[in-house]
């Protein structure tokens, strides 16, 4: 079967159609260097400050849905199939689109440097229909740095524009729109360039095992919100990309009675119902990784495959007890999630090989789970100590556990004899708990750095740890949590 | 004071008006362009023919530079140049902003001698950006480092050099402090912070013939122009810097830097157009931020809490090769009556780009000090944070010994506490609980100075009805455009719509720093000049000139209202346009200054809007002139974690007659939020070795996200100040900040019982003891 080698995507209701395209190039590259079309800002090109956002349109199961993505750090072959929005299309004929109208008359502006960055996070959330709220566009905004207005006149400005009834250009051309992203949607492998320097997007497995046999050295990319700044802050001379992100067999979830199958490249935005339908607790953390922008390219398969100490899922998953496949050329293996990590930088993935899904049983009777994620700014911040645990609990004594730490070792680690003081733990004894809390002390021997001391670490975790048992101990606190005003709740 | 009549005019929108009139809250006018993202920033102009530079820093703290071998650089693809210390061009000795001559030899912007890890050492051009990133890579630079003092908590740094011209001092306060019946002393610390704008800095730098043009963001165009002037040799007619928006600046903006000089010689060397966009992480050593601050405090009382003596020893960091003081008694000597003070303050040198302005440099840490100090003291003596500031209330300034123009930090109290409710705050610290978080309550005071220099603006009123104000100063979102709109739109009396304003670009008019909280006041002073004489002159005309229709009513005045002239006493009205029409006139054209009429030269023109020495300080005349505030702040603490979250804020705020509230407000919430930055977040970590700044991105530098910042209710208790500016207004961009990391350090107090002085008050600090 032949590839398709050009990307294509929508853009001010034309079809665009490129057949030269740098693997490398990014999306914000292209809209300010080739389009010209400049409204779009660039304050960090690391996916740290939003003011480079821009909304992607894209059909899930159907439906047409617009994601907020930092243009800065998003490889323009990423796009291919969906439909790209940015600032300098909004006004239609001289005409404020309703959320820059409401900016302007909610003063969201000062330096305005920041300003493109919000309107495109805002527009999705106004073409999602939704009714806004506080909590929703507090989340909305998490990933959108602005030095200058305080925040809160672009919050009441996005109150005011998003009150569910989209009236706009977008809204009256979804049916349009929807059909010509449909249309995008070939099912054909994908690749632009030479053997020495491509893109490759493949949608089959054996496009998938054939690259990867041929280009062990290709840089496996998902989301971009790692390896985007492999390119534009470190500079890495990276010449051959495979793109999982049109992979039709690693984008499913597949839910069943017991466990929750979450394919490598599906979206971290994707996985949030799954996540939440295993635990709120879990919802809660991924809502809490990076912005929504971040979420709405970077996966769950991105988040373990990089093997970062401070990565937030892997501890949850390790409480957890998920399975690990991974995939080379036609073999597929399985692993508990915990071998994946030996070392710092180092996991068990030999070239060419790729992460392919994560499974992860559903809570049982008598489980419960508690992960806490603590940082130092609430948002769009990297954990200082993350929290995850899963605990067997009968006739008020734990019965199993499960527990995982990040920001803790040099990899995502087990605190295994710490599980092993805790089972057999009496919920109704306080008393007991402090000394199987000091076992973490065997577990882990943290590392000052930056964002936070080895003795502060230490502390955190064994805080972090008497709170789960704190919840666990009481059936009502066991299976209630408090959200309330997350700006103001923390940690739970 | 004159006390205040029940129904005093504020000269805003409180007192009633027209909806765009000066004082009302009239809608950002650059607004639409911005938020539509067709607003140009320096940056986004690419010339045809473009380049790309890329500047390299040094990975070492100080040494020098054996050798650097450019030649894989000058050979990779697209390369054009590559400059090095070897063959940088040296530039001209400049006039700095102070006045004095910055030395008599010629400036090198790339220099083997290293002082700071960062420090620009080469720049690659190249055809593209991308091309130009790959080949800075290949530059071979071989170092001989040298021993280093990367902070001034490095034992090597030594005491530092005192700075005896910034020492304060009245009465006795040495003995004063020993014998008084209540003693506090505490040291206060604030870490290197950065400005952070979200439009990192940059140019666009292209010659045609002798005449450069400069595509910046500025804060300071006629500065600015007036340094790359004199690094080429050149009449300041021969630059144009054109910068009509800019990105947030925060003080750092204000300046020609070395990446300036990099991207213009680099340009003149190509004879190309060339683009220099200096990257997120070189931005925090391709000039210096806030430097690190640390003040010891010792407060003498008497037991009832009246102050009997300060004592102040501070220290800020600078560079090695350059001088930055941050004023740490600025507020220390004006807040609170004591017969006795002292203040002394060093510099200590380390090797670190040079610090420079950060919104209310020397106010910000010298009230992080002071505030929390007098804080101390009132648990010391067991009465009420705000009573205790009530009762050493300085009726004038304590330092000057003039008396205030206007200073209404008393009604501040007030109004600040009625609406926060804080007659039911528990005076006990961990008092207060909500679930299981602690709560706090912390109040802190907060001032800045009335600075005052001499503008310059030009106003036409055209034929076809429309007017337009001109001026090189700049608008980076305080509003400069919407004020000056509305100044000018009242004095003429001609709707807003019709007013167009141009600004930041040094064609225009000349204009002194925006920096200082003083371009709104001077320039709505200047504005209000010219357009009331373009007015004058309007009235003149339709009243004597022959082909006036208005000429045979006789009458020694006529009435302008938007943008239609009418008789005194009712007759025919006739639209300016229609007016201007029949004269045959295409347009009036007024251009006034404010500078002292003995002292308006060109040369006093150059001193005013290209150097600081023309700034009239706050005590310049009979009153000391300055703007004021108070924070009320709530947070909340989970101690098991150490998170601090601020849960709630009311500040009131004296910054004097507020031209438009909206616009004001949005500027002291700007500089709130910036304080709760700076109280939990904010702090740049210096790697203790190679003094590199490990967090130099916003990832890691943490400014406040939407999630960090909480309600927050300003209040304006300002009244219009006649002292302090031609309008009426005081300071409004800087004072905000000041005063609020304090608050929440006293509001932790109150939450936790732990004091924490050194800033930002992270997880760490708070556990533990
Ligand atoms: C602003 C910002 C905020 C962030 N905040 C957080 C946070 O709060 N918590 C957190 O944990 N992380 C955070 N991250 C890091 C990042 O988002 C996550 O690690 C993310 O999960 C990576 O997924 P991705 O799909 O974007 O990976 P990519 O960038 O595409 O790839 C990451 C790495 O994994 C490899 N890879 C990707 N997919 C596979 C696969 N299927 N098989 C084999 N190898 C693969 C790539 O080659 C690369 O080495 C943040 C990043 C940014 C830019
Ligand atoms: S430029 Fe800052 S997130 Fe993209
Ligand atoms: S308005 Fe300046 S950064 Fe947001």
């Amino acid at each position: 079967m032949t590839a398709r080698n050009s990307i294509r995507f929508l853009r001010r209701g034309e079809v665009v159609e490129l057949t030269a395209v740098a693997p490398i190039r990014t999306v914000l590259d292209y809209l300010r260097l080739e389009e010209g079309a400049r409204g779009t800002k660039e304050g960090c090109c690391e996916g740290d400050c939003g003011a480079c956002t821009v909304a992607l349109g894209s059909l899930k199961d159907g439906r047409l849905v617009y994601e907020p993505v930092n243009a800065c750090i998003l490889l323009l072959g990423q796009i291919d199939g969906k439909e790209l929005v940015t600032v300098d299309d909004l006004s239609v004929s001289g005409k404020l689109h309703p959320i820059q109208q409401a900016l302007v008359d909610h003063h969201g502006s000062q330096c305005g440097f920041c300003t493109p960055g919000f309107v495109m996070s805002l527009f999705p959330l106004y073409q999602s229909g939704a009714v806004a709220n506080r909590k929703m566009v507090v989340d909305q905004l998490a990933g959108n740095l602005c030095r200058c207005t305080g925040y809160r006149p672009i919050v009441e400005a996005a109150l005011a524009a998003c009150t569910g009834k989209p009236d706009d250009a977008w809204s009256e051309a979804r049916l349009e729109i929807a059909q010509t992203l449909a249309g995008f949607d070939d099912g054909t492998d994908l690749f632009i360039g030479d053997d020495e320097e491509f893109f490759a997007a493949p949608a089959f497995d054996e496009a998938l095992a054939r690259l990867t046999e041929k280009h062990p050295d290709a840089v496996i990319l998902s989301g971009a919100t790692d390896v985007g700044l492999w390119i534009t802050k470190q500079l890495r001379p990276i010449r051959k990309i495979i793109f999982l992100g049109r992979m039709r067999s690693l984008r499913e979830i597949v839910e069943t009675i017991d466990s929750v199958r979450i394919g490598a490249a599906v979206t971290y935005a994707e996985a949030e119902p799954s996540f939440a339908a295993i635990d709120p607790d879990l919802a809660e953390l991924l809502r809490r990784i990076g912005s929504k922008q971040v979420r709405a390219t970077g996966t769950v398969g991105g988040n373990i495959a990089n093997g970062s100490p401070i990565g937030d899922t892997p501890p949850a998953l390790i409480a957890l007890g998920a399975g690990l496949e991974l995939r080379k050329g036609r073999q597929t293996r399985a692993l508990p999630i915990e071998d994946f990590f030996i070392a710092y930088g180092k996991q068990d993935r030999s070239p060419g090989e790729v992460v392919a899904g994560v499974s992860i049983p559903m809570l049982k009777r008598g489980e419960a789970f508690r992960c806490y994620k603590i940082t130092k700014r609430f948002d769009q911040d990297i954990s200082s100590v993350l929290g995850a645990f899963k605990f067997g609990i009968a006739q008020g004594r734990i019965t199993e556990a499960r527990i995982a730490y990040g920001g803790m070792a040099a990899t995502p680690k087990r605190a295994l004899k710490t599980e092993t003081a805790v089972k057999s733990l009496s919920l109704d004894d306080p008393a007991g708990w402090a000394a199987a809390a000091d076992r973490l002390a065997e577990d882990f021997q943290p590392i000052d750095d930056h964002r936070a001391s080895a003795a502060y670490r230490s502390e955190t975790a064994r805080n972090l740890l008497i709170k789960a048992l704190t919840e666990m101990a009481g059936e009502a606190t066991r299976n209630t949590r408090i959200t309330g005003m997350r700006e103001f709740a923390h940690a739970g | 004071m004159t006390p205040v009549a029940a129904k005093m005019k504020r000269g805003d929108s409180t007192d009633g008006g027209a909806a765009s009139a000066l004082g009302s809250r009239l809608s950002r006018i650059d607004g639409p362009a911005k938020i539509k993202g067709q607003a140009r920033y320096g940056l986004e102009h690419h010339p045809a023919n473009m380049a790309y530079a890329v500047i390299v820093q040094s990975t070492i703290p100080s040494g020098h530079i054996r050798a650097i071998d450019s030649k894989p650089a000058e050979a990779a693809p697209g390369v054009l140049l590559v400059i090095t210390p070897d063959n940088v061009m040296p530039l001209k000795p400049i006039t700095t902003w102070t006045g004095a001559p910055s030395s008599d030899k010629p400036y090198l912007a790339l220099t083997r001698e290293i002082n700071f890890t960062g420090q620009h050492v080469a720049a690659v051009i190249a055809e593209t950006f991308e091309q130009a990133s790959e080949a800075a890579g290949l530059l071979r630079i071989d170092y001989e480092e040298k021993e280093s003092i990367p902070s001034y908590d490095d034992p090597k740094s030594g005491a530092g050099n005192p700075l005896d011209a910034m020492a304060v001092a009245w009465g006795d306060a040495g003995r004063a402090f020993a014998e008084a019946p209540v003693r506090i002393e505490q040291t206060y610390r604030t870490p290197r912070e950065y400005n952070v704008p979200i439009e990192p800095h940059g140019l666009v730098a292209e010659w045609q013939g002798d005449m450069l043009t400069v595509w910046e963001p500025s804060q300071w165009v006629n500065f600015m122009i007036h340094n790359y002037a004199e690094w080429y040799g050149l009449p300041d007619e021969k630059v144009r810097l054109i910068s009509p928006y800019v990105g947030g600046g925060f003080g750092s903006k204000a300046f020609a830097l070395g990446h300036g000089a990099i991207a213009t010689m680099a340009a003149k060397m190509l004879n190309r157009p060339v683009k220099l966009a200096v990257t997120r992480p070189q931005t925090f050593t391709a000039f210096g931020g806030r430097p690190a601050t640390r003040q010891t405090l010792s407060l003498g009382a008497t037991k009832e809490g009246n102050l009997l003596s300060i004592v102040q020893k501070g220290a800020n960091e600078t560079s090695v090769d350059g001088v930055w003081v941050e004023p740490l008694a600025s507020v220390t000597a004006l807040m609170y009556a004591t017969p006795n003070l002292s203040a002394r303050q060093n510099i200590v040198p380390v090797n670190t780009v040079t610090p420079c302005a950060l919104r209310a440099p020397g106010e910000n840490p010298s009230a992080w000090g002071i505030e929390c100090a007098i804080d101390e003291l009132s648990y010391e003596v067991g009465i009420d944070p705000v009573a205790i500031r009530l009762l050493n209330y300085a009726e004038e300034d304590p330092h000057a010994k003039k008396p205030w123009s206007t200073r209404r930090l008393r009604e501040a109290y007030e109004e600040g506490a009625k609406a926060f409710g804080w007659a039911k705050r528990n005076p006990k610290p961990r008092s207060m609980r909500d679930g299981h978080h602690l709560i706090g309550w912390g109040v802190a005071a907060g001032t800045y100075p009335v600075r005052r220099t001499a503008g310059e603006a030009l106003v036409r009123i055209f034929a076809d009805g429309r007017a337009e104000v001109a001026s090189s100063g700049i608008d980076m979102g305080q509003g400069t455009y919407t004020i000056l709109a509305q100044t000018a739109a009242e004095a003429i009396g001609m709707p807003v719509e019709q007013i167009e304003v141009k600004l930041g670009d040094s064609a225009l008019p000349g204009a002194p720093v925006a920096g200082g909280s003083q371009l709104a006041n001077l320039m709505t002073g200047a504005v209000h000049k010219a357009a009331t004489a373009a007015r004058d002159e309007l009235i003149g005309l339709a009243i004597n000139d022959p082909k006036s229709p208005f000429r045979e009513l006789q009458a020694n005045t006529l009435s302008i209202a938007d943008g239609v002239i009418s008789p005194p006493r009712g007759g025919e009205s006739m639209s300016i346009a229609e007016l201007l029409r029949r004269l045959g006139r295409d347009k009036i054209e007024v251009q006034r200054d404010t500078l002292p009429e003995n002292a308006n030269s060109a040369a006093d023109k150059l001193a005013t809007y290209n150097t600081i020495t023309r700034m009239r300080s706050p005590t310049d005349g009979d009153y000391s002139l300055h703007a004021w505030c108070v924070h009320f702040i709530e947070v909340r603490v989970d101690e098991d974690f150490g998170t601090v979250r601020v849960s709630r804020v009311v500040s009131a705020l004296d910054s004097g007659r507020l031209y438009n509230p909206k616009l004001a407000e949005s500027q002291w919430k700007g500089g709130i939020i910036m304080g709760i930055g700076q109280a939990l977040l904010e702090e740049g970590l210096v790697d203790p070795r190679q003094g590199r700044v490990i967090n130099n991105n916003l990832g890691d530098y943490l400014i406040a996200t939407n999630a960090d910042i909480p309600d927050i209710e300003v209040i304006s208790v300002g009244v219009p100040d006649f002292h302090a500016s031609a309008l009426g207004g005081k300071a409004v961009g800087e004072l905000g900040i000041v005063g609020v990391a304090p608050a929440i350090a006293n509001a932790v107090y109150h939450a936790t019982g732990k004091r924490i002085r050194e800033l930002p008050i992270t997880l760490e600090k708070l556990l533990g003891d």
